[in-house]
């Protein structure tokens, strides 16, 4: 197996020393920072072995359940498909009589039990030959795993549990799909997100579980608005601008490495503010039809929330992560409006500078803290915008040549700056 | 450890057993007391991730008139009188909004208006679970039944208080599990 990079060090220290390359002081205190994380990491591995084991386990069960074993007696099978749940639930038992304090415990019984439980359901579904709505077979599921997250402070249980509330609401037939039902069911994981938040703020537990809610959340609810034709944009630009704004204002959220609510907040606000740029998204029937008001109310609250987070962020001074509202406050003015030309013109004209300035200013502030992840950004929004104008403009050959000479131009400008300040840094 | 934390644990666990149960306790007895009807169907083979693979059944006489001086809508939920018609089929009466005071009846959704001022409704069944390798072999069966101008595929439902339970489907007067190797 591959050595890890602190137990590699630990290893060469000797030879380092002998080499005189550090000194003995050195070497101490290189032992002293590095060894806990050599030791640390098998034990990060082993939990996550069990964890992976519980998991496949539980999903197993599903499978053998569903390949559907009608030979064998009635009774046999109920048997079998019920062991597994007793056992699961003596799991939980014993967690918390003799395991209370073993994390691997807690998470691994409950994912169990929860699955087992979901195994014992399909399979009286599979034998009366239920009807198949797999959204109400998936909220029986969650109903009886739920308590477990709270009992046994189980957060991989609440992770797979926020995945099958997503698929409850996809699953959901169209005319009974509702945003509150999705929230509804997400709110009922909220309690154990702030359990851990007064725990440990800062913990990875905590920061993982708290993106995959918020993004299977959103994905929920992008799925229950309707018309989603009529609304998709502005939503977008909402989620976008609301992830953006969220992520910024967290403490715990912004001290990972890996931060996958501005990922997505980026992708969304870069897809509905490049969308913009373009004269088709201006014209049809989509503003005529469909006016704010009759829009669903989480379109609405998540339109109040932006304009507070963004009032909040200008009030910090952080006015490019405020500026990430405007095409989301923009959409919501005009949401239902019929457009003249001339206007749909100007807005198309606007979009363009608006996604121009902030590719600019994302790359300034990159430079201004020395982070090349945001001067990537910067410059992968600038290619955009510039692929999308050669590829999908209605602009004049002429126009469009001297737009590409001006931003190809101001790309080696950019280049050329980049290079000298960082061979004076 | 608390006392409430305890309990909850015992009526989640308890609960875990006691839904499964109770649908294994409703579903017997309407399979054993609950009359017996036939539908014909139109079995497809589709598959469900947590549950198997199934026919996916669709039935051309899932029909009704509205009831006089009823309007109903699409995604409106009704009820059906049911009796066994001449040819020994399933005949759905008039859909009404309340369940009918005597005799057996179906609760089920409007699905669509057609032309001839019917109703086409989803019935409270719509699938049969075979084993994996089984579920294809009968849908095969099937056209092949269809085609030869046989008795085509019907089901066995069994109806008690309102409730409906798939007993059988049968692939040209055979039972569709007789038909699996």
């Amino acid at each position: 197996m591959a050595r890890s990079p602190a137990a590699w060090l630990l290893a060469e220290l000797p030879q380092l020393e002998r080499d005189k390359i550090v000194d003995a002081e050195t070497a101490a205190r290189l032992r002293a920072r590095y060894t806990q994380d050599a030791q640390s990491e098998p034990q990060l591995a082993a939990p996550l072995t069990a964890l992976l084991g519980a998991l496949l386990v539980g999903l197993g069960l599903i499978l053998l359940i569903a390949h559907n074993w009608d030979q064998w007696p009635l009774t046999l099978r109920l048997i079998v498909a019920a062991l597994p749940l007793a056992a699961a639930q003596a799991a939980c038992v014993y967690t918390l009589r003799r395991r209370s304090g073993s994390r691997v415990w807690r998470e691994a019984s409950a994912l169990l039990t929860g699955l087992a439980a979901a195994a014992l359901l399909a399979l009286v579904a599979q034998i009366f030959h239920f009807r198949g709505d797999l959204h109400l077979y998936l909220l029986s599921c969650i109903l009886l795993a739920l308590p477990l997250v709270y009992i046994l402070d189980a957060s991989l249980l609440a992770a797979l549990l926020a995945a099958a509330m997503l698929g409850m609401v996809a699953a959901e037939p169209m005319a009974l799909r509702q945003p509150w039902h999705a929230l509804l069911l997400f709110s009922s994981l909220l309690p154990h997100l702030l359990q851990l938040w007064r725990q440990a703020p800062a913990s990875l537990r905590l920061s993982l579980l708290l993106a995959l809610w918020t993004l299977l959340l959103a994905a929920a609810l992008s799925l229950a608005i309707t018309p989603l034709r009529a609304y998709g944009w502005l939503w977008c630009a909402e989620l976008g601008a609301l992830l953006l704004l969220a992520e910024a204002g967290s403490k715990a959220l912004a001290s990972l490495s890996w931060r996958p609510l501005r990922a997505g907040g980026e992708m969304l606000w870069a897809i509905a503010a490049l969308a913009a740029s373009f004269p088709e998204f201006w014209r049809g029937e989509r503003y005529g039809a469909a006016h704010l008001l009759q829009a669903n109310v989480v379109l609405q609250i998540a339109l109040l929330l932006v304009l507070g987070l963004a009032l909040r962020a200008l009030l910090r001074r952080q006015w490019l992560i405020a500026a990430t509202a405007l095409p989301a406050l923009l959409l919501a003015m005009l949401q239902g409006q019929d457009l003249p030309a001339s206007s749909a013109a100007a807005l198309v004209l606007l979009a363009n500078i608006y996604v121009l300035l902030m590719g600019v200013a994302i790359i300034v502030q990159g430079l201004r803290q020395h982070e090349l992840r945001r001067i990537s950004s910067g410059l992968t929004l600038l290619a955009a915008l510039v692929l999308l104008r050669f590829f999908g403009s209605e602009w004049p050959f002429v126009v469009r040549g001297l737009a590409f000479v001006a931003v190809g131009l101001g790309f080696l400008f950019a280049h050329a700056w980049l290079r000298r300040r960082l061979k004076t840094a | 450890m608390k006392t409430g934390l305890w309990l909850l644990l015992v009526l989640t666990l308890l609960a875990q057993w006691a839904l499964p149960a109770a649908q294994i306790i409703e579903s017997e007895r309407v399979l054993v007391r609950g009359h017996r009807y036939y539908l014909r169907t139109a079995p497809v083979d589709p598959v469900d991730a947590f549950r198997g693979r199934y026919v996916a059944l669709d039935f051309p006489d899932a029909r009704a008139l509205p009831a006089p001086g009823l309007t109903l809508a699409i995604d409106d939920t009704v009820y059906l009188p049911l009796r066994t018609g001449d040819d020994r089929y399933a005949v759905l009466g008039p859909a009404q909004r309340q369940p009918p005071a005597q005799g057996d009846y179906l609760r089920a959704r409007v699905r669509l208006r057609n032309d001839d001022g019917s109703f086409s409704v989803s019935l409270p069944f719509d699938r049969y679970y075979l084993r994996e390798q089984d579920a294809p072999r009968v849908e095969q069966a099937y056209r092949e039944a269809s085609r030869n101008g046989g008795a085509g595929a019907y089901v066995a439902v069994r109806v008690r208080g309102g409730r409906a339970l798939l007993e059988e489907l049968y692939i040209a007067g055979e039972p569709a599990h007789a038909r699996a190797p």
